[in-house]
């Protein structure tokens, strides 16, 4: 006891030490959040699951808009987008207090959408009425309407911003979209129930998952032509489970991850040789993918299991699972 | 519109035609699926060049994910199945499972008696998540060595008997249906005779009619009862399923890699 209690400072010294720790937590508290936060939408809560990156717990859970599905978030990370679908309308949350900020116009039930690299305008798909409303994020105000196949879906963006390409579920195109005259500049068939475009990050190709199809199209944006179409097998599975939707490649365009639906499985996919390397087991119905910022992890939203997964991309292993709200739909995750 | 406004919608319209034929001629080879593609429309045809293939005229939604397989040669959509839900008549274990294959597993789980001693606490849906983890752990302490090999009988048990248990569910639901569909006829012909029937007051006062009434309302609360419980009866092949593949999470997560 004596030896320990001689190891103690002495009085003035411990408050010394006690204001110097609450001063860093001070200054800890004035500096912005640095963690990484990761943001989930759950279609049938109503809600927005908030995971810190770093303990990977659930901090907060907030209430949105009717039915939210597809989330993305600005360039800066500051401004987290939601489309609330039953609720006709994008919802705008600040990403340090999960404060919402504004409504943006949508169009009919909003189902997924994607920004223009620089943040501005947001490109909306409208299930409902077959047209994609394009908003000014700045100004709150429509811009303009595209009108597209039936029940449009998926939209990705070309790097450089040039290109926008929607699918269409029941019409089953890739529809190619100049950004400068918000025009079609072509249509591109594709395997049934296309779901989701997602550009490599270099803009060589445009990658088109079909749900119903159970395939991938790999599209050349230059020549509209499909110059690769995937097709998945995995042993013990039947091939109607495996429904390809959510499609992420990393920032050096090596790698791509399918999500694979009731499968329950993530495939990774060398974009070269389009060579099926592994199937993950994530969880039940894993439907949309995004990237830490750092790029290290990859989360997947699992609609049926009511958690997010957790994939380590160096080693292509999933690492844990998360529980979220009900039916996770996508997620985005920021700095 | 003036004439020369009319002569270029027909060229456009022209175009458009031509355009429709080529790119279907040309998406036979890409695409699985046609759709019933129609006259384009003049808004996409327009404006100088314009998309090579257009697009085709609206059509109505496709069939969601579960039916649309049916038009690729698989049995038509069950008129016997009442539920949102689409049907999925038996689980495949590659879904859960992502250890060694398990047909021979499946095949021999039985013979093992702690397997078959243990299966069926981690089947019962009573069964608590922690209680069932607890029992894995022990499981797999007992197991030594041979617990990859004993992890995989095990998974393979739970997996067989859930299955079964589901398939039942699903040949219930069905059975369901169909009697209501007979409950249902039977409430529309006993409410089109009883209208014909009610042709005065004195008659409708009879003993006779107010029986045959009676049991017309009993008829029609005991259909909207069941009909209401269809909801929970349609979840529990969903409910199942979540079932096995958490206990195959939490089997896997003890197996070495």
């Amino acid at each position: 006891m004596t030896a320990s209690a001689d190891r103690r400072p002495s009085a003035p010294r411990a408050r010394l030490w006690l204001a110097g720790v609450a001063a860093a937590a001070l200054l800890g508290s004035a500096a912005p959040a640095a963690a990484e936060r990761i943001f989930v939408s759950n279609e049938r809560d109503h809600t927005m699951t908030v995971i810190d990156g770093e303990t990977l717990k659930v901090i907060e859970t907030v209430k949105t808009g009717r039915r939210p599905r597809g989330i993305t978030a600005s360039p800066d990370g500051k401004l987290i987008y939601i489309c609330a679908s039953d609720d006709n309308r994008v919802e705008v949350y600040d990403a340090a207090t999960y404060k919402m900020l504004r409504t943006l116009p949508s169009g009919p039930d909003p189902e997924l959408f994607v920004l223009h690299p620089s943040g501005n305008p947001l490109y909306i798909a409208n299930e409902d009425d077959n047209m994609v409303t394009i908003v000014d994020t700045a100004t709150g105000q429509k811009i303009t309407e595209v009108p597209v196949g039936v029940e449009p879906e998926g939209m990705g963006i070309s790097p450089d911003g040039k290109v926008l390409v929607n699918t269409s579920e029941t019409t089953n195109m890739a529809h190619f979209i100049s950004t400068d005259t918000n025009e079609i500049v072509e249509n591109v068939l594709v395997d049934s129930r296309p779901r989701i475009a997602e550009f490599r990050p270099d803009g060589k190709h445009v990658w088109v998952s079909a749900e119903v199809g159970g395939t991938v199209s790999v599209i050349d944006p230059k020549t509209h032509q499909i110059v690769k179409r995937i097709t998945f097998e995995i042993p013990g599975v039947t091939p109607e489970a495996i429904q390809p939707v959510g499609v992420r490649i990393t920032s050096d365009n090596s790698t791509a991850f399918v999500a694979l639906g009731p499968a329950n499985r993530v495939a990774v996919i060398d974009t070269e040789t389009f060579e099926i390397k592994k199937y993950l087991l994530v969880g039940q119905r894993v439907w949309q993918l995004a990237f830490s910022p750092d790029q290290k992890r990859l989360y997947t939203t699992n609609g049926n299991s009511n958690d997010i997964s957790i994939i380590d991309i160096a080693s292509e292993k999933v690492l844990k699972s998360i529980t979220t709200g009900r039916s996770p739909w996508g997620a985005v995750a920021v700095p | 519109m003036t004439i020369t406004q009319r002569a270029r919608r027909a060229a456009t319209a022209r175009l458009a035609a031509g355009a429709l034929i080529a790119a279907v001629a040309a998406g036979g080879a890409a695409a699985q699926d046609q759709t019933a593609a129609g006259p384009a429309t003049l808004a996409q045809a327009g404006a100088g060049g314009g998309p090579k293939t257009p697009l085709p005229a609206p059509t109505p939604r496709a069939e969601q994910p579960g039916q649309g397989r049916a038009a690729q040669g698989k049995p038509g959509p069950d008129s016997d199945w009442p539920c949102i839900q689409p049907k999925v008549g038996a689980l495949s274990y590659g879904q859960m499972w992502a250890g060694p294959p398990l047909d021979e597993a499946i095949a021999k789980w039985r013979d093992d008696p702690h397997v078959a001693d243990l299966v069926p606490l981690l089947v019962a849906r009573r069964t608590k998540r922690d209680e069932a983890q607890a029992a894995i752990d022990r499981f797999t302490a007992a197991a030594g060595p041979e617990k990859n090999a004993q992890l995989t009988l095990l998974f393979a048990g739970v997996f067989s008997e859930i299955n079964a248990a589901r398939s039942a569910v699903i040949t219930g639901i069905e059975r369901y249906a169909r009697k209501q569909r007979a409950l249902s006829e039977r409430i529309k012909e006993a409410s089109l005779k009883l209208a014909a029937e009610r042709k005065d007051m004195a008659t409708q006062m009879s003993p006779e009619f107010q029986k045959k009434e009676e049991a017309l309302n009993w008829d029609t609360r005991i259909y909207d009862e069941r009909a209401q419980a269809l909801t929970y009866v349609c979840e529990s092949p969903v409910i199942l399923e979540q079932l096995a593949f958490e206990r195959g999470r939490d089997i896997q997560a003890k197996l070495d890699n």
